[in-house]
């Protein structure tokens, strides 16, 4: 699966202009650059973005039906990405969604393309655990904070499924670390589901050496338009460097930049307007001052919101001279 | 009149084209303003500070003059801001249902009397939707005109606008704890009107209606404590809410619901209780789910002067003289004074509904027969006191829409269905066929929604 088709929306919109807008007739005002954008823009397309395929494998509980289940997850000590986590101070929210017509097999390849809508869902039951346990009861669960009989919601039917997710936030299916199928079944008195490790959960790879260097100025005094390439859902950018790595050995890590890089700048994506370099901070909030060292340079912009970890954009800097 | 452009200007009264002349002649080449043709100048155009589909264009004439801008996507300028009424040499106009990163066109026309003044045309872009605002995926065209929705995300409500292509061209974000679930446009049409509160667990003691310019400007809110869904404008800007409602039944705190009304100075009183035409001794519904009655739905009449309210755990809808507060009707199945006939569909913990000439559309959230839910349509036989269904629809592919959820029937007999909770709409032929899709993505859900046709009073094309 390619991660860089451009939504139809972006084609019909155009781009070029930013959250300011362009004024092309004399004697109007507003236009101008973006706030923070002194120097020349550089527009992303497609052949600067990687690709991925992915693959979800969401493990299947079988379970009693209309039963109160003991939910626990003592054992995640690995995320579906293979990120090591704390069991209970990591996972803020518990939510069972249920989900209509739709196969386990098309669930997990919805997930893939990040596209599960609303639709998809017939409802859902949440239980904020605060961060504070590894183990929560089907009963406890709430929708909307209004109690919720599992005998009448947790029920046998060809037509739904129903999904666990584990957030670390409190967002329902937002910022997932593991997901988990619960099937309840007449032939079944198990009450218990116990959610374990999810190195085995998503199937990732992604080629980044077929893709097309970035040429950006050493001094990094210039911004990235990613608006041609992502979706406006995506929320935070990443600057990464890679000393003595090769785009090659990235690939195979590419659900792991954040935690590898040698040195990272980040950048809170509130608008489509590009990205100023030297606007983006390192953790002590240190703004980027260009380009220097022997390695990779990694961009990358992420939406938060999303189910997929997947980066929207991924691209390769090639720093060169003014 | 006959219009010309500055560039290419024409003043059509050839009498008063001598007599100026003269007078500039006579007077050494001074003007004289209460001659010489209206001019357009300082033309300026720019994005709304918090409204980046909201264009204020600025202008100024060389005399008292009306005008009004006329305006469109690429080379179309079939939009127009109203005439002003009232002549001024400085104006100001609103370009309101634009889509986001559009090259605008617009073009402005003075006039003053006989004489009229148009500018050529300019150019300007539209800014991008802020990240939180939800992903819309679209099929086919909807209705010609505005649905005004709120989206409800967890953490956030939206209100947004949404043009027939499916494209927000207005938006508002509120990030308070609490959810918006109607919106309108004002009876004035220089706000949008949103309710702020809590429909689930406790209702919220800090909801609020609020009024928000459409330029995104100005923000100001009346504190109603126990706001409900649903509320309604009525002509001279009072507000009509539903609202949370406790009594002490033998010792024990119930809650039902009333009708308020809000001046338009803010004040806030009773008009109307459940306990006025029902008894929780006998009409008790089928579940105590949030209290007694549960009324989610509001709808007003002012041909009648008359309210509808709907009840979810009562499963009926009655019909409220907004005078007298007595109810003149119930339909359901408590309670009720006009019941089903033999082989109509019992609805079930409905939500929004349309009352019709001799019937009413109803979003029917349980009714169909497993977890489905349904628009159903019925006529009402006031001889007999019964409802026969009329048409119906189900979603293709089914859909469960387990809070919210509204149709809107229009004159051509096509009905727009919001599946509220299940982020779905649908516009639906009489057939069955559906037109026009829109989805939110997964996490999103629509609330109640209101259709306007234009969101000026009135367009001076």
């Amino acid at each position: 699966m390619k991660v860089i088709s451009i939504p139809l929306m972006m084609l019909m919109l155009g781009v070029g202009c930013s959250l300011t807008a362009c004024e092309e007739s004399s004697g109007g005002s507003g236009g101008g650059p973006p706030p923070g954008v002194g120097a020349a823009v550089i527009y992303l397309s497609d052949a600067n973005n990687y690709t991925y395929e992915s693959r979800f494998h969401i493990p299947v509980v079988e379970t009693a039906p209309t039963s109160d289940i003991d939910i626990c997850w003592d054992d995640l000590t690995r995320d579906f990405q293979c990120h090591e986590m704390d069991p209970a101070a990591d996972i803020g929210n518990v939510t069972l969604v249920r989900i209509r017509n739709l196969s386990e097999g098309e669930i997990e390849a919805a997930l893939s393309r990040d596209e599960l809508q609303q639709s998809n869902i017939d409802g859902y039951l949440n239980r904020n655990t605060n961060k504070e346990t590894a183990c929560v009861n089907l009963a406890d669960f709430t929708f909307l904070d209004s109690e919720v009989p599992v005998e009448d919601e947790y029920v046998v039917s060809e037509e739904q499924k129903y999904l666990l997710v584990l957030t670390t936030g409190t967002t329902i299916g937002v910022g997932a670390r593991m997901m988990t199928f619960m099937t309840p079944s007449h032939a079944s008195a198990n009450r218990t589901v116990a959610v374990g490790e999810g190195c085995d959960v998503l199937d990732f790879s992604a080629r980044l050496t077929a893709l097309t260097p970035v040429p950006v100025p050493s001094s990094g005094r210039t911004a990235l338009d990613w608006s041609d390439v992502a979706p406006p859902i995506v929320t935070r950018a990443m600057l990464g460097f890679y000393e003595g790595m090769s785009v090659r050995e990235l690939e195979e890590q590419v659900l792991d930049l954040m935690l590898i890089a040698t040195k990272k700048w980040e950048h809170e994506i509130d608008s489509v307007a590009p990205i100023p370099l030297t606007e983006m901070v390192d953790e002590d909030g240190t703004p980027f001052e260009g380009f220097s060292g022997e390695g990779t340079w990694i961009f990358s912009v992420q939406c938060g919101q999303c189910r997929n970890p997947a980066p929207y954009l991924l691209t390769v800097l090639a720093p060169e001279g003014e | 009149m006959k219009p010309h452009t500055s560039e290419q200007r024409v003043p059509h009264l050839v009498p008063i084209l001598f007599s100026s002349l003269l007078l500039v002649s006579l007077s050494g080449c001074e003007e004289d303003p209460e001659t010489a043709a209206v001019e357009i100048a300082g033309i300026e155009a720019r994005i709304a500070d918090d409204i980046a589909t909201v264009i204020i264009v600025e202008w100024t004439t060389s005399r008292s003059a009306t005008g009004r801008v006329a305006f469109g996507e690429g080379d179309d300028l079939s939009y127009s801001t109203p005439m002003e009424t009232t002549p001024a040499t400085s104006h100001r106009a609103l370009l309101l249902g634009m889509p986001p990163r559009a090259e605008i066109r617009y073009r402005i026309t003075a006039v003053d009397g006989d004489d009229e003044m148009t500018s050529a045309p300019r150019t300007i872009t539209t800014g991008g939707l802020p990240i939180s605002l939800p992903e819309l995926t679209v099929q086919g065209t909807g209705p010609e005109g505005f649905t005004i929705v709120p989206v409800i995300a967890n953490g956030s409500s939206v209100v947004t606008i949404i043009d027939a292509g499916g494209r927000i061209v207005w938006y508002h974000v509120d990030d308070r704890e609490l959810d918006i679930y109607r919106a309108r446009l004002s009876r004035d049409k220089e706000s949008i009107l949103y309710n702020a509160a809590s429909i689930s667990g406790t209702p919220s003691e800090a909801s609020e209606l609020m009024r928000v310019s459409l330029d995104g400007a100005s923000i100001t809110g009346v504190p109603v404590p126990l706001l409900a869904h649903d509320f309604v404008e009525h002509e001279d800007g009072t507000i009509g809410a539903i609202a949370a409602e406790y009594r002490t039944i033998d010792g024990a705190e119930l809650m039902g619901n009333q009708i308020v009304e809000i001046s338009p100075d803010g004040e806030v009183a009773p008009v109307w209780s459940v306990w006025d035409c029902f008894d929780p001794e006998t009409d008790v519904g089928d579940t105590t789910d949030n209290g007694w009655t549960f009324a989610n739905a509001l709808d007003y009449d002012p041909a009648e002067d008359a309210y509808y309210i709907g009840f979810r755990n009562l499963s009926s809808i009655a019909k409220v003289d907004r005078a007298s507060g007595r109810c003149l009707w119930v339909f359901g199945s408590t309670a009720e004074t006009i019941s089903f006939a033999e082989g109509a569909p019992r609805f079930w913990h409905q939500h929004q509904f349309q009352v019709l000439d001799g019937g009413i559309l109803i979003f029917d959230n349980d009714g169909a027969p497993g977890t489905e839910s349904r628009v159903v349509e019925y006529a009402f036989d006031f001889s007999a006191n019964t409802a026969s269904e009329v048409w119906s629809y189900t979603a293709r592919p089914s859909l469960f829409t387990f809070v919210l959820g509204e149709p809107i029937r229009f004159d051509n007999g096509d009905t727009l269905i919001n599946w509220s909770a299940s982020g779905q709409m649908n516009l639906v032929t009489p057939e069955g066929d559906s037109t026009f899709q829109l989805n939110l993505s997964m996490g999103n859900v629509f609330g109640f929604n209101t259709f306007e046709p234009a969101l000026y009073r009135h367009v001076a094309l």
